[in-house]
Formats: structure tokens, sequence, C-alpha cells
């Protein structure tokens, strides 16, 4: 049965025709490891959940018959 | 200490990684370059820094989970060290992929509650091995303590320091000191040489590949150490001798060179965006190579026989580790775990996800083969040119079926589109007549194959047909051949690709095929003097073994296929068109006539019958 209850079902990755694809992770290109540590608002809570629910169902593709795929 | 949620919600406007849609677009087309895989590299360290940060959170509520090891915060404090002292020593550990799967793994094993391959304090206590690495690279002054696994103390990107130990899981000192760094526990203590790369009493360095072909150069990291560089589960290391080292610089410099003179914007992305090969002994007629989406920039690849097939390997691989971060973005499909389609390239059924990555990545693949079979202008390289009229077949034939799946999202609809407006065309380009009958073979071998093994025909019309058939009545006219029932997950019978390997050495040494093949055929695995028959074009020979392989067991897929494979170059229409479009209904009706009347109907004459009314 198709399941639309999973891991994507709590993600809202937004498409903009416009402008293309606004994904849930956020940019720390430019904050330290010392700032890093410390941050605790909304959004930087959400993106912590979004990548650690990314974590429970890895992609794994494997070509050739020894290594089975468990994706 | 924790700032309290409003403070920073009005002291960070985060932005959100964004994907053009031009970039997008590059991506479907298999284009883009560098700047493409360095916008993507950057999506990719923040998930990285989020999970990282994730990793310190959950452990500090529990810090004996770190067990003899120090804490989390120590090794955040050293990474934070580096930062400020060399934020490029910082990024390449970031950007190391195995620092990607170690974080997805543990996490697993975290939210989980579960127990790996090792105790949890090593797996959480990996994090102070990364920071080591990291100061190591920054030549920090430091001391910390690492997790030792087997007797060996791990430095990610590095290498591996060897030391005695009581017991398979412990812990070792790293100390740097004024450049300085050693390793050592209560037994023994090892010195890292200056050139981490190069081997050294108790050390074996992580040695990296250098390709240059012209202005082109590609360095990799050839990583046979990593405990955690395979897929699933953490493993030791398997060092390759010099021997074996030298094959894979031999190999890899000839594949970049291909790649660069072919795809030069294929090469420019993969220069940008391939770190470490996990070599992989080579196996006699496969080529299986791997990745995962957690470890951007890295690819699992047993040794294949030559440089053309290392390339086609590479950008197979590439294509998969690109498309891996642009599923962290963009959603391409709805969550559909159902295993319901036929892939070409594999042999058993695969859910969406499987089939968005396979045409992807066999479009890559298809892309390769076409600029090496178009550069040999005097004498056309058939290998590359029956390669590349095989793969743009089968990517198109699913793609075709993939494009018109519901569970795409819209983004997933352009980007099937994108590679569609590529391959599309290609299919127009002229191969050689020969080669496009060994294509058509190959095609049809594999998915009568597949269905054979996986699709269990209505049980109500095999009972028709078995009746009519002991009754000598004609076929019921309105029986439904095919089923919508989708495939099982547990196949029916093995399989055998001796056929496919047997025409691709005959194609690629096409002067001396027969004498190559006879000599060669019983070392194909699972081969049968049948299939070489076949493979010869002895097709009066072929079916005759193939029968006389079904009277041995009448219940071997590879037989039945290759019955109608002979009887379809006889001529036999009826027979082979039953037993290449439903050979699980023959097979099934087979069955059931012999479990009815303990009675052996003659296989094609029963297809035969089948076929009257099979389209």
């Amino acid at each position: 049965m198709l399941c639309r209850r999973g891991i994507y079902a709590m993600d809202s990755f937004s498409t903009d025709m416009e402008s293309g694809v606004e994904s849930e992770l956020i940019d720390l290109g430019a904050v330290s490891m010392t700032v890093l540590r410390e941050l605790d608002h909304t959004v930087f809570r959400q993106a912590l959940r979004h990548v650690m629910r990314q974590t429970a169902h890895p992609q794994v593709t494997a070509g050739g018959s020894l290594w089975k795929p468990t994706d | 200490m924790t700032v309290p949620a409003e403070d920073h919600a009005a002291s960070h406007d985060f932005a959100l990684h964004r994907l053009s849609w031009a970039d997008f677009d590059h991506l479907a087309r298999g284009e883009g370059g560098a700047g493409v895989v360095l916008r993507l590299r950057s999506a990719e360290r923040s998930r990285r820094l989020l999970l990282l940060r994730a990793l310190v959170e959950e452990t500090t509520k529990t810090p004996e989970v770190f067990g003899p090891l120090p804490s989390s915060e120590d090794a955040w404090e050293l990474l934070a060290r580096v930062q400020e002292k060399a934020p490029r020593a910082l990024d390449l550990i970031l950007a190391h992929p195995y620092a990607g799967t170690w974080a997805g793994y543990t996490m697993r094993l975290l939210r989980n509650r579960i127990t790996g391959v090792c105790p949890m304090w090593m797996h959480v206590g990996h994090l102070h091995a990364l920071a080591a690495a990291a100061a190591i690279h920054a030549r920090l002054d430091f001391q910390t303590h690492i997790p030792l696994w087997n007797g060996g103390a791990m430095l990610p990107t590095l290498g591996l320091a060897q030391l005695a130990a009581d017991s398979l899981w412990s812990v070792a000192e790293v100390r740097s000191e004024r450049g300085q760094v050693e390793v050592g526990n209560d037994a023994a203590s090892v010195q890292l040489p200056p050139v981490c790369a190069g081997d050294a009493p108790g050390w074996w360095g992580i040695q990296r590949l250098t390709m240059r072909a012209g202005e082109h150069v590609l360095s990799v990291r050839l990583d046979d150490l990593d405990p955690y560089r395979g897929l699933y589960e953490p493993v030791l290391p398997q060092r390759l001798d010099a021997a074996e080292v030298d094959a894979w610089r031999a190999l890899l410099d000839q594949a970049w060179h291909l790649i660069v003179h072919h795809l030069p914007d294929i090469a420019d992305a993969l220069r940008a965006g391939l770190d470490s090969l996990v070599p992989r002994p080579a196996v006699a007629f496969q080529m299986p190579s791997a990745s995962t989406g957690e470890a951007f920039g890295s690819a699992i690849i047993a040794r294949p026989p030559d440089a053309a097939s290392l390339a086609a390997t590479l950008v197979h691989e590439f294509h998969h580790i690109r498309l891996g971060v642009l599923l962290r973005l963009a959603r391409l499909h709805e969550e559909d775990p159902r295993e319901r389609f036929y892939t070409p390239w594999r042999d058993d059924p695969r859910p969406i996800g499987g089939v968005v990555q396979g045409v992807y990545a066999f479009f890559g693949v298809t892309a390769f083969w076409r600029a090496l079979a178009r550069a040999g202008a005097k004498a056309p390289d058939r290998r590359a040119a029956f390669e590349f009229a095989h793969w743009r077949e089968q990517a198109w034939r699913v793609l075709c079926v993939l494009r018109d799946d519901p569970v795409l999202t819209q983004a997933g609809r352009r980007f099937v589109d994108g590679i569609a407006e590529r391959l599309g065309p290609w299919r127009d380009e002229p191969v050689p007549a020969d080669l496009g009958a060994l294509v058509a073979a190959v095609s049809a071998d594999h998915y009568a194959g597949w269905r054979i093994r996986y699709l269990r025909p209505d049980p109500a019309t095999v009972a028709d047909l078995e009746t009519a058939w002991l009754a000598g009545r004609t076929p019921p006219v309105a029986t439904q051949l095919g089923t919508d029932r989708g495939p099982t997950p547990v196949p029916d019978g093995s399989w055998s690709s001796a056929r496919a390997d047997l025409i691709r050495l005959s194609v690629a040494d096409p002067l001396n095929g027969w004498n190559m093949l006879s000599r060669t055929w019983p070392s194909v695995p699972d081969a049968t003097a049948a299939d070489f028959a076949y493979v010869t074009g002895r097709l009066t020979d072929a079916a005759r073994g193939y029968r006389a392989e079904l009277a041995a067991d009448a219940d071997r897929p590879a037989a039945w296929v290759g019955l109608g494979l002979a009887l379809s170059g006889l001529g036999v229409t009826l027979a082979s068109r039953a037993l290449l479009h439903y050979p699980e209904v023959v097979r099934a009706v087979h069955r059931g006539i012999r479990a009815r009347t303990h009675t052996v109907p003659a296989p094609e004459d029963l297809a035969a019958w089948i076929g009257r009314f099979a389209y």
C-alpha cells in the first residue's frame, strides 16, 4: 500500500516555478562551531528534526548482484 | 550555555538552502559542471553540521554513553579550535564522506536505542577521531582519546595506527605537539610519519591517487581503512597490497583520461565532487559498485577489468552521488516502498526511489558509452556502440514507465523530462544492425527472466489452461495472460546472466569470437553448452540443449527463456512469443499439468499452444 505518511509526509519542500526549490535545510555556511553549539530557536529546531528524520531511511544504491540495497 | 530561543530568532535570520531551477535542470540533463556540485556540497556541509549538533545534543543528555572516552563537549571544543586556526581543516573533515555515514549510522543507533557493530561508546566516540584528524590537519597542539577497534586507531582521512590491545574495543591516546603526532596506549605507541599518506612502522596511511589529463586533475583517496566506508555497518580495514594499489592507479589514470576527453563537463563535476574510492576485489563477469546518500563524494567499486569499465562506473556512481544530495533538497516522488517496477539493470523488482536513481545513473552510463562510440571515427568501438545501444534503450524503457507514475511529484516529473530531453534524441542515432539485434536479445532475455521469476500468473487462468490442454481443446479465447497483481518479492528460481555475459564477450572480440568463446564459456558463471550454442548462432543446437535442460529440471528459468530465444531466432513465432512474453504462464501451466497427470508436455508444444493467443 502506498504510504504517504512517512518521513516525507512531515516535510514541506516548497517549489516555486519562478525561483526553484526551497529545502528545509538551513544554511550554516556562515555559522561558527561556537555559535552553532548555542543555537536554540524554532527554525533551527525544525531543521534539526528534519535532518534527524532523514537519517531513518538512508538511500543506498548498489549495482551488480553482490550488494543488495535496502532503500 | 543555551541562548533563549527568542534571542536567537532575533539575531539569526537563517536562509534555507535553495536549488534554482537552472541548477535543477542542469542536474536533470546530466550537466552543470563543478559549480552545481559546489552548491550541493554547501548544502551537504550544513546537513552534516546539523547532524553533528544533533548527535552532541543527544549524547549530552546521557554522558555515560561515551564510556571511557571524553565527553562530546571536548570534541566540539577541539573542532571549534580547528575552525579558528584553520577553517579549511574543519571543512575537510566535514566533507569527508564517511563522516556522513558515521553521523547517519550513529544517529540511527541513538534514536532507535539499538546496539551497532561495536558498543555504543565506540560509535559515538568516533566524534573524537574526527576532531583529532581535523586538529592534525590544522597542525594544532592537542591531546585526546579515540576508539581503538581490534587494535586499530582510525584517524579519518589520514590513516590507521596499529596498536597491541587486549580487548576488541579499547581506547588510544592521540597527542600532538609542535607537529609531532603520536598515537598510543599502555602497550605501544606509533609516531605518525611527516606525510601521513605514506606507511610507517605501525601506521597505514590512506593513499591519495592523483590523475592528470592535461590541465584536468582528479585527486581521490583510496580508502581501505575507514570503518564507516561501507554501505550498512562499520567494517574493519581491508588493506590493499602494493600490486593492487598500482593496478588501481593505472586503471584510474586511464579512466580519468577517457572521461576528460569524452565527457569534459562530467569530468569538471567529478573533480569537484569525488573524494574517495573504496576499492573492492575484482569479481569475474560482474562489476559491483555502490554508493550511499550519506557518503557524498564516495563510491565503492570492485576493481573492473579495464579503464572503460571503470570510467563508466565512475560516471554511474557520480550520478547517484549528485542525485543523493538533490533528493535532500527536492522531493521527486512521494514515499512509496512498494517494489513494483521492472528495471533491466537489476534482477529484482524495485521501488520508485530505486527506479529514479537507476534511470539517472544509467542515463549517465549511456552518455559515456555514446561519447566513446562516437569517438572511433575510423574503426567504431563495437563494445562502446553495443553498450550505448543497450543502455539507451533500457533507460528509456524505464523512463517511459516512470514519467507516467502518479507517485512522481511535479519536480520529479520535471527531472525525468530533463533526462528525456537528452536521452530521447539519442535513440535515433545509428548503431550497427548486428549490435541492435544483440541488444534486442539481451533485453528480451532479461525481461523474460524477470517475469518468470517474479510474476505469479492468475491461478484461475492457469487452471483453465491446464484443463483445456488436457481436454485437447483450443485455449480459452477470453483468457488474459498478463497479470495486474504486480511482482512478488520472492523469486521463483534462480537466474543466470550467462547469455548476456557471453554476448558481451563476443562483442568485445568479434574477429575471434567463436574461438575465444569456445575456450572461455566454461568459465562464465552458470553458462551451459546451450548458452554457448545460442551465442555462437547455432540455434538448433541451442534449442536442443535447452530442451535437455528442461528435461532434467523443468523449473529452470534460464532454460525456459533460452528455449524462447533460440526458437525466436529460428522463426518459431508462436512458441517463442509465449516463452518471451509470458514465460511465467507457460511454466505454471506446465507445472500444473505435471502435477495433475504425471505426464510431461513438450515445452515448446505447450508454449506454441499458449502462443496462439499471446500478444
